[in-house]
């Protein structure tokens, strides 16, 4: 579980302050409406056709919970579902998972039995995940029931909580990303005294050799 | 190009930075216009503090903003032990029995009313602790963007001290947290010294602390110095010659020498070995007498070190007849270590001894003018050590010396060859650990002087020591070369000539 | 399912191992439109890692990249079996059912804190989907034991192997290489690495740490070379751990993904499954017909992995021959003492010598902290030249050495080869440029070296090989002003206070 990043300590006065940094991934079936959810959470727009922005593979928003600066870093699956093609290494050191499905397509609620085990396969076993049926705006066409999605989730213990939104009409958008971000710090803080494994290294955010303390230094 | 990346230009980010900048300044500054409205005005609320947390967040150096918080704090905790003790001074009157129907309503009432203010009383002890720990949250956030912010150790100093439920071990883990991060940050350090003490933390423990940081890295003054603060408490030395116990001593030299090893060019290790083979250091806290003369109607004294204070200094001179109370001393020099005093009748003839705070010294007469003295070399002829530590230093000297031959320039080396040398026999290393400093003074030119001063120091002292055995003692001191400032000159209060050498 | 899959491409590149990967980030990266295709269902080709049962499934059955694989199970089968024995913590039957918790490497390696592959990963901003693990500890073999190399200044301070004496030497000597420049010690020119260190008074003990963990040197290594790799080693001291070196977490499998997601994040698209099955020259122009999976796909250009290639294409290449010779054992006790393998052991590396220092062999030592296998269990990965088409041969001599005195609990055994052409070079048959299979090296230089030339060869030398990917906030999206200011961005207290002041006003 991630903490406060040791480097922050470094940070200048002025940079944004956090409590706590979650990573969070986006999965489910290709156009269930993943990076319009996540553009509506982080820009609070809506753009209806996404020419598949290039480049972009996360984004970063602070919001207050309970009083802390949580940080959510959300990555997008840079369009490695289509041909079920993610790699392990995106589900890699995730604390929160959020599969989107379709509600007016039967067949991405079909398929999120295959997320959910591809979820068991390479997370870690206290990453906590929502589902969310994306699109609740097109009542008319909708195939998947509300209920039912709510009746699946009694047998998938992993899954926190199931909710509808609409990317497009900004409903439950920022809830579902709240309520997740509440849940990630509760865990945190119930689990504080675990001891954080912090022989991890991440490349990039090495102390500049001058502000290093000379113990690792030969010379 | 179709399908590359449009990246923002320099020139459009810094515009975009700008633009950020003016709003943030925007914000910052009518932020701190309400701070001080609502602060002249005594509005100490909630508002007042969340205001000053945007700022300091950002910029945790602002003591105005925390001198306000802790007026804020100050406010609310009042309030909030007000009410408690309200509410202790006057228990809600227990509800008499009342059966009729109209009542009921009314019961309930008071019953509700009954279950608030236990509810209140309650919250009223948490809503205390909710206040400190706002406090502390906020330090903590302000440390991590500034670890070195006095404002913001001093701030959650002051918040622990107004708790009386502080949480230490938290504080205690918050220090290994904080030292992991950055070991040398000295802030930490005094810190952990005094939560430490607060939390009352064996020295044990904390010297196992100190001995992990070290190993870690042990270029570090602030674990070298905690060390030092400890062992003495830890292991003391019975005789107080030495600063701890002979048997740790040879532990810690070991240690600190392989540090200085590793890396000679590492000054910290050095500091630490050269307080090691110091003396005891608790004996020099009071004054102690080195030379002594005195006629008929006058005295002089010399002291070891400067004090200030002679007027704390009790002085006697006892005979088998009486006693006789030296006071009223002036100082002859501008150090402070030579005292001169006028005003006394003394009855030749009789033995004297001379005593002042647990020092007794008897006293010879002076083949000059058979005036009575005293005379104590400094402390230069090694005291005497155990065969283990004797042992230990030989090891550590001839370390040194196969060191030197590896690399003959080393500075490090080379001084502490000498001190060694000097702690082992003084006498019979007088000439090498000489050649040393002189050997010093090519290789460290800068320091030259201080070598210099050093080696009149050691000339000096063992001149002095050896001044008793000589003949003309105690009418005639022979200067050991020539010297710019004379060190330990009053120890030569006894004499009547001083020879300059050429 | 690949109805949708566009049919004309940049760049095809078939395989997703280290190399084939790296050069489709690298396309990607400028705009190319790139497919990625593999064979296989899983990514990494010859350099991935698997769970247990997949990487028994694999010994099984032979490929082109892999073969000679074999396993053998050491443990009891399960509980029941031995019910006398009271601890049995560990038999086949929990090692299966911990199968998903296991990264088995085909191609273990470490990576130099400021070696090729640190740097291109930082340069490019790949950094940002690995995490690493610093390697515990360098170890050298000293009476059959397990010994820690002192790396860094705090390791020499706290070495019990070492005298004050011998620590002020090492510390000496490996100032003096960090200090060496070319003009210095022109007499040193054309002369073994050892004539330097023997003539620098160093004793034993110090020499065999330099040339066995240090420069990693044999009694032939020229001065040059000797210094090069010293400083190398020295030069990635003090960056991230306590030694010179990091491990990916989850095993090596995972960096090759990581370029993967790269590229799909600029665009390239993804599919496994998907075989080469043929290429030809399209009529009129200078495009590659490519048929995959019954579809013609159009690709100005073709890279490929050389065990991928379709059989028509493969003999051009020569013969696939025995290239490496692997060794991969699980064991309930890990090598070395419990000093080495403080707080449930760590990542720890060594380098095995044999006949006299003609044949070397790498060991990496993975405690699950490493994510790859679970807790309270250890991987060894041994890695040699390959000499012949047996493995557990090429690699008894070694063996021999690491479990004779003290041996490890080891619970289950597995031998393969690892093949390459004999020609690996590109040839002038086909307009298709071919990767080379993973060499025997610690880093990834090789590797790295071999995708940058190929790039080259596609795209001059004038594109850059992976520049700085850029941070999702300097993403310009269109139709938005660049220089405007993003409200959204700012920090929510900053927002809220600047609301009140709008409605103050």
């Amino acid at each position: 579980m991630t903490a406060r990043n040791p480097q922050t300590l470094m940070a200048l006065p002025n940079e944004d302050n956090f409590d706590f940094l979650f990573k969070i991934v986006l999965i489910g079936d290709c156009c269930t409406g993943k990076t319009s959810i996540l553009q509506r959470f982080k820009t609070g727009n809506y753009v209806e056709r996404h020419g598949n922005t290039i480049g972009v593979d996360f984004s970063m928003k602070t919001i207050e919970v309970e009083g802390k600066q949580v940080k959510l870093q959300i990555w997008d699956t840079a369009g490695q579902e289509r041909f079920r093609t993610i790699t392990q290494s995106y589900y890699r050191a995730n604390n929160g998972v959020i599969i989107v499905y379709d509600i007016t397509k039967r067949a991405t609620f079909a398929n999120l039995q295959k997320w959910i085990e591809e979820v068991r396969r390479y997370t870690a076993s206290n990453v906590l995940i929502i589902l969310i049926g994306n699109k609740c705006d097109l009542e008319e066409e909708r195939e998947v029931d509300f209920e039912e999605a709510r009746q699946m989730c009694q047998y998938i213990p992993e899954i926190l909580f199931v909710m509808e939104t609409s990317a497009k009409e900004n409903t439950n958008v920022e809830d579902a990303f709240r309520c997740l971000a509440t849940e990630l710090k509760r865990q945190h803080d119930s689990n504080s005294v675990q001891a954080i494994d912090d022989n991890t290294v991440q490349l990039g955010q090495s102390k500049p050799l001058k502000s290093c303390s000379s113990s690792c230094n030969l010379t | 190009m179709h399908g590359r990346v449009k990246v923002r230009t320099t020139e459009e980010e810094r515009e975009r930075k700008k633009k950020e900048q003016v709003l943030k300044m925007r914000a910052y500054r009518a932020a701190m216009t309400r701070i001080q409205i609502k602060r002249s005005s005594g509005e100490l609320d909630d508002e007042l503090l969340n205001l000053t947390v945007q700022i300091l967040l950002r910029n945790p150096d602002v003591s105005t903003l925390w001198n306000i918080r802790r007026e804020c704090v100050l406010a609310k905790t009042a309030q909030l032990q007000q009410a408690m003790q309200a509410q202790e001074k006057a228990p809600a009157p227990k509800a008499s029995e009342q059966t009729e129907k109209e009542e009921e309503e009314k019961e309930q009432e008071q019953a509700k009313e009954e279950g608030d203010g236990d509810k209140k009383s309650a919250t009223y002890s948490e809503q205390l602790q909710t206040v400190y720990a706002t406090e502390l949250d906020l330090t903590e956030q302000c440390l991590m963007v500034n670890p070195k912010s006095y404002n913001s150790w001093h701030h959650r100093c002051w918040t622990l001290e107004q708790n009386p439920e502080a949480n230490w071990q938290r504080e205690l883990q918050l220090c290994n947290k904080y030292l992991k991060f950055d070991e040398r940050n000295f802030h930490t350090w005094d810190y952990r010294r005094y939560v430490s003490a607060k939390a009352a933390v064996p020295a044990e423990q904390e010297l196992d602390f100190c001995t992990e940081k070290i190993k870690v890295n042990f270029s570090n003054y602030s674990s070298w110095h905690h060390r030092s603060l400890l062992l003495p408490k830890l292991y003391p030395n019975e005789l107080k010659e030495r600063p701890m116990s002979e048997q740790k001593l040879k532990q810690e030299l070991e240690m600190v020498l392989t540090a200085a090893f590793t890396d000679p060019n590492d000054s910290s290790a050095w500091f630490y070995q050269r307080w090691l083979l110091g003396g005891g250091v608790q004996r020099e806290e009071s004054a102690e007498i080195v030379a002594f003369r005195c006629w008929p109607h006058k005295a002089e004294l010399a002291l070891k070190t400067s004090c200030p204070e002679m007027v704390q200094l009790k002085i006697h001179l006892i005979s088998a007849q009486n006693s006789l109370e030296l006071d009223n001393w002036l100082p002859m020099d501008a150090n402070k270590t030579q005292w001169e005093c006028g005003s006394i009748d003394l009855h030749a003839n009789s033995n004297y001894i001379l005593e002042s705070d647990g020092q007794r010294l008897p006293l010879s007469v002076h083949p000059k003018d058979e005036s009575l003295y005293c005379f104590v070399p400094p402390h230069s002829i090694s005291t005497s050590c155990s065969k283990e530590l004797l042992a230990e230093l030989q090891t550590q000297l001839k370390s040194c010396m196969d060191l030197l031959d590896y690399e003959p320039d080393s500075k490090w080396t080379l001084l502490t060859s000498a001190l060694l040398m000097r702690a082992i026999d003084v006498d019979k290393y007088h000439e090498q650990s000489l050649a040393h400093l002189i050997k010093l003074e090519q290789v460290d030119a800068l320091r030259q002087g201080y070598y210099q001063d050093l080696a009149q120091r050691w000339n000096m002292e063992i001149a002095l020591a050896k001044w008793p055995e000589t003949k003309h003692f105690p009418l005639v001191f022979e200067m050991p070369g020539k010297m710019k400032r004379t060190p330990y000159v009053q120890y030569l209060i006894v004499a009547d000539a001083i020879i300059e050498c050429d | 399912m690949s109805d949708d899959l566009p049919e004309e491409f940049d760049l095809i590149v078939v395989g997703t191992g280290f190399t084939e990967s790296c050069i489709a980030a690298a396309a990607s990266r400028i705009g190319k439109t790139v497919l990625h295709i593999d064979a296989n269902e899983y990514y990494g080709d010859a350099w991935s890692s698997f769970n247990l049962e997949a990487f028994n499934c694999l010994l099984e059955q032979p490929n082109f990249t892999l073969r000679n694989g074999s396993y053998i199970w050491h443990g009891p089968e399960s509980k029941e079996e031995n019910e006398e024995m009271e601890i049995v913590s560990w038999t086949r039957e929990t090692l299966l059912e911990k199968s998903r918790r296991f990264s088995l490497d085909l191609s273990p390696r470490v990576a130099y804190s400021d070696g090729e592959l640190v740097k291109l990963l930082i340069k490019s901003n790949i950094c940002r989907y690995a995490e690493f693990r610093a390697v515990d500890h360098v170890c050298i073999l000293s009476n059959d034991e397990l010994v820690s190399v002192p790396c860094s200044r705090s390791d020499v301070f706290n070495t019990k192997m070492l005298t004050m004496v011998e620590k002020r030497m090492l510390m000496k000597f490996l100032t003096a290489c960090n200090d060496y420049k070319e003009e210095d010690e022109l007499s040193f020119r054309g002369r073994t690495f050892l004539e330097y260190l023997q003539a620098q008074r160093v004793t034993d003990k110090i020499g065999t740490c330099v040339m066995q963990a240090i420069a990693m040197c044999d009694a032939n290594t020229s001065f040059e070379v000797g210094m090069q790799r010293t400083n190398r080693f020295l030069g990635s001291l003090g960056r991230y751990g306590n030694t010179p070196f990091l491990f990916p977490m989850y095993g090596s499998g995972e960096l090759p993904q990581c370029f993967c997601r790269l590229c799909a994040v600029f665009g390239g698209v993804y599919c496994l499954k998907r075989s080469l099955d043929g290429i030809t020259q399209a009529e009129q122009s200078n495009e590659l017909l490519v048929s995959s999976a019954g579809k013609t796909l159009r690709a100005k250009q073709v890279v490929c992995a050389p065990a991928q290639l379709p059989a028509s294409l493969a003999r051009h290449y020569g013969e696939l021959k025995p290239h490496i010779s692997r060794g991969l054992f699980i064991a309930a006790s890990p090598l070395g003492n419990e000093e080495l393998n403080k707080g449930g052991g760590g990542v720890i590396l060594l380098r095995l010598l044999a006949e006299e220092g003609a044949r070397e062999a790498c060991l990496l030592q993975l405690a699950h902290y490493s994510g790859t296998c679970p807790e309270g269990l250890y991987i060894f990965h041994l890695t040699t030249p390959a000499i012949s088409e047996d493995p557990s041969a090429d690699l008894a001599a070694f063996t021999a050495q690491l479990f004779q005195a003290n041996a490890p609990q080891i619970l289950y055994s597995a031998y393969f080869t690892l093949t390459a052409q004999t020609i690996p070079k590109t040839s002038t048959a086909m307009p298709i440029c071919c990767t080379a299979a993973p060499t025997y090296e610690l880093d990834y230089d090789a590797a790295i070296a071999n995708a940058r030339d190929i790039f080259d060869k596609l795209y001059g030398e004038a594109e850059e090989f992976l520049p700085r990917a850029p941070d999702p906030e300097e993403i310009v999206v269109e139709g938005e002003d660049p220089s405007a200011l993003r409200e959204h961005s700012l920090p929510e207290d900053l927002r809220a206070q600047l609301q009140q002041m709008d409605i103050a006003e």
